[in-house]
C-alpha cells in the first residue's frame, strides 16, 4: 500500500518551516522559536493566550503542515485524524497546575490550567480550529524514533478506513519546571507534523510504502523517525 | 484481515479486586460510594518498594492476566501516572513517564515485543483496544495486552473539583438530579489475539472485537458537543466495521459519568443512532467511579461478562431517569437476548471511541 505525504510543517529551535516552503528541517537542541500567531494562523485560536508552550508549538506545526497541504482554510468538518508522539507531553502544565493547587488550601487551583493537563488537548485545539473530526490521541516513542509510532498508527487508521487523511507527528516542549528528565534525553524540543493520505490526491510531495508491517521511504530505507519523512 | 478476540481479562476496582467480584457486586446494585465522598481509594493497596499506587493497582491485573504469550505487544493506557510523582515533589523513585509504566508492565509480564503508550484522555483504553485490534487484524501482532491503571490523587481531585465536575453528593448517571461524577482507583488488563495465536496458546475466545470507531467532536477542549455528533460518528464507524445494523445491537455500556453535559450528550447520540428504540443502557460509574484511562477497558471486560450471561447490571445511583433515558437505564438487572453489545467512552479533548463486541462464533 502506498501512502502519500501531501504536506509537512515544523517548529524547532532553529525556526519554523514547511516541506514545500523552501526551508529545510533543522534539528538543534534548545527552546523552539514560535512565530507570532498572525504569521501562522489566518484566524488565531480563541484560547491562544491560555496555550502552554507545548500547545503553542504543536498547534503551530499542525497549522504549517495543513498550510503546506493546502488544507488550512476555514472549511466544514473533515474526517482528518491527528496522532502525535510525545514523551513529556504537558508535564510542564501539570507542574504549573500543581503549584496553583498547593496555594492556600487549593483555593487558587486553576481550572484553566487543569484543562491543559492532558497531552492530547493540543490536538483538540487543532481539531477545533481546523474542523478535524477524525481520531485524535497521543502515543509514546523512544527518543531515537520520534514520531515513528505516530506515523505507524496513522497508517493503521488509513488502512482501516477510519479516516482518509491523518496528520502524524511529534511534539515535545521545553520545561524550566521539570527537574528530572529521561535518561536518554538529548535536549531536542519542537514539533514536526506530516499530512498523510491513502487516496489519490492532486498533491504529493513524497511517498511511503507499507510493506508488511514496515514503512519504506522512496530511497528504500525504513522510516526511523518523523525526521526521515519531513526532512 | 484477521478476526480479533478478547481471550483474557482482569480488572481491579474499588468494588472488587477481580472481575468476578466486581461483576457480582455490580449485579447486586452495590456502590463503593455510599459514604458520599466523591473519590474512593482502594483499601489495602500496598505498593512494593520503589513503586507507587498506580503500580500496586496495575500489579493486581497483570498478575491475574499472566501468563501471556511472550510475543505479545503491550499497550499502556494509564493517563495520569505522573500525578503521584508530582505530588511527591519529583523526588520519589518510581515510574513517572507513561513509557516507564509500560516498561514496568512488560517486565512484569515477561513479554519481549515491547509496545507503546496511548493517551486519549478518558477513552484511552477504548482507543488502546481499537488500535491493538487493528494491529492484530493486519498481522503486525499475533496478540497484544492492553493495560492501564489510574488512581485517585489530590491532583486529579482538585482538578475535577475546580472544573465543578465532581458530585457533592452521589454520582447518579442518567438521573434527572445528576450533578457530577465520582472517581475511583482502577486498573485493567485485556489480552487480545487472533484465532491462530489463541489456538496455539490454548486460549478461549471470550468475545470478538467486531468493530471500532474513534472520532473527535471538534467542539471544546473540556465540553462535549451537545448533539453527540462525535460519539455518533464513532458508533457509526464501529457498527459499519462490524457489519452490524443499529437494530442488531442489543445493549449499550455508556460512558455515563453522571455529569449533566456528558450524559446529555450520550443520550442525544443514543437517540440519533437508535431512534426511539428502548435499547438497554447502563453505566457502572455510579458503582466504581470514573477510573480515567482504565475506564474503557474495565467496561469492555464487564461487557464480555455481560455477553456471556446475556444480562447487564443496574445503573447504581440512578433514582429517577431523565426523560430520554427512561425505559433504557434501570435500577435492576436487565436481560438481553442477542449477541452484540456496544461500549463507548468520551473524554477531554473531544475524543469519542466505541467498540462493538460480540459473542465468539463457537459460542453462538
Amino acid at each position: 500500500m502506498r501512502i502519500h505525504v501531501i504536506g509537512g510543517g515544523w517548529v524547532t529551535a532553529a525556526g519554523c518551516g514547511r516541506i514545500g516552503g523552501g526551508t529545510r528541517l533543522q534539528l538543534t537542541p534548545g527552546t523552539p522559536a514560535v512565530p507570532p500567531p498572525a504569521e501562522i494562523y489566518a484566524h488565531p485560536p480563541q484560547r491562544y493566550r491560555r496555550f502552554d508552550g507545548y500547545c503553542r508549538i504543536g498547534c503551530a506545526a499542525i497549522a504549517l503542515a495543513l498550510r503546506d497541504a493546502g488544507m488550512d482554510g476555514a472549511q466544514a468538518a473533515r474526517p482528518v485524524g491527528v496522532i502525535a508522539s510525545t514523551r513529556y507531553g504537558c508535564f510542564d502544565t501539570d507542574l504549573a497546575f500543581q503549584a496553583t493547587a498547593l496555594q492556600d488550601n487549593s483555593i487558587y487551583a486553576s481550572p484553566g490550567l487543569f484543562a491543559y493537563t492532558l497531552p492530547g488537548i493540543v490536538l483538540a485545539e487543532a481539531a477545533i480550529l481546523f474542523r478535524l473530526t477524525g481520531p485524535t490521541f497521543t502515543v509514546g516513542d523512544p527518543a531515537a524514533q520520534r514520531g515513528r509510532r505516530a506515523i505507524q498508527v496513522g497508517v493503521d487508521l488509513l488502512v482501516s478506513g477510519a479516516c482518509p487523511v491523518v496528520l502524524a507527528g511529534w511534539i515535545d516542549a521545553d520545561s524550566r519546571r521539570l527537574r528530572r528528565r529521561a535518561e536518554d534525553d538529548d535536549g531536542l524540543r519542537g514539533a514536526v507534523f506530516v499530512v498523510l493520505s491513502a487516496g489519490d490526491t492532486p498533491k504529493m510531495i513524497r511517498e511511503i510504502t507499507l510493506q508488511g508491517t514496515e514503512l519504506i521511504l522512496e530511497s528504500g530505507e525504513r522510516v526511523r523517525s518523523i525526521f526521515d519523512v519531513a526532512g | 484481515m484477521r478476526e480479533v478476540f478478547i481471550v483474557k481479562h482482569a480488572v481491579a476496582t474499588v468494588l472488587g479486586d477481580s472481575l468476578q467480584r466486581t461483576w457480582t457486586r455490580l449485579l447486586a446494585g452495590q456502590s463503593a460510594f455510599g459514604g458520599g465522598a466523591p473519590a474512593v481509594r482502594s483499601a489495602g493497596l500496598a505498593p512494593a518498594r520503589g513503586e507507587n499506587r498506580v503500580c500496586a493497582v496495575a500489579r493486581k491485573v497483570l498478575e491475574a492476566v499472566a501468563p501471556v504469550p511472550a510475543e505479545a505487544g503491550l499497550i499502556w493506557t494509564g493517563i495520569k501516572g505522573n500525578a503521584e510523582f508530582i505530588e511527591a515533589g519529583q523526588a520519589a523513585d518510581m515510574p513517572w513517564l507513561a513509557e516507564h509504566y509500560r516498561q514496568w508492565a512488560v517486565t512484569m509480564l515477561g513479554t519481549g515485543r515491547g509496545g507503546f503508550e496511548i493517551n486519549a484522555a478518558c477513552a484511552s483504553s477504548t482507543v488502546g483496544i481499537a488500535i491493538a485490534s487493528q494491529k492484530i487484524a493486519r498481522g503486525e501482532y499475533g496478540c497484544a495486552v492492553v493495560c492501564g491503571g489510574d488512581v485517585v490523587t489530590d491532583f486529579v481531585v482538585r482538578g475535577f473539583s475546580v472544573l465543578k465536575a465532581l458530585t457533592p453528593a452521589r454520582c447518579r448517571p442518567f438521573d434527572v438530579a445528576r450533578n457530577g461524577m465520582c472517581i475511583g482507583d482502577g486498573a485493567v488488563a485485556l489480552l487480545l489475539a487472533d484465532a491462530r495465536t489463541a489456538r496455539a496458546h490454548r486460549l478461549q475466545p471470550l468475545a470478538k472485537v467486531a468493530g471500532w470507531g474513534i472520532a473527535n467532536d471538534a467542539n471544546h477542549i473540556t465540553g462535549p458537543s451537545p448533539d453527540g455528533a462525535g460519539l455518533v460518528r464513532a458508533i457509526a464507524a464501529a457498527l459499519e466495521m462490524a457489519g452490524v445494523r443499529p437494530d442488531e445491537v442489543q445493549a449499550f455500556c455508556a460512558h455515563g459519568t453522571g455529569t449533566a453535559y456528558n450524559d446529555g450528550m450520550e443520550l442525544a447520540a443514543i437517540q440519533a443512532v437508535f431512534g426511539a428504540r428502548c435499547l438497554p443502557v447502563f453505566s457502572i460509574k455510579g458503582a466504581i467511579g470514573h477510573t480515567l484511562g482504565a475506564a474503557g477497558g474495565i467496561e469492555a471486560a464487564v461487557c464480555v461478562h455481560a455477553l456471556a450471561e446475556r444480562r447487564i447490571p443496574p445503573t447504581a445511583g440512578l433514582e429517577i431517569p431523565e426523560p430520554r433515558a427512561a425505559g433504557r437505564v434501570s435500577q435492576r438487572v436487565q436481560d438481553f437476548g442477542g449477541r452484540n453489545i456496544l461500549t463507548a467512552n468520551s473524554g477531554f479533548g473531544g475524543i469519542n471511541a466505541a467498540l462493538l463486541l460480540c459473542v465468539p462464533p463457537d459460542r453462538s
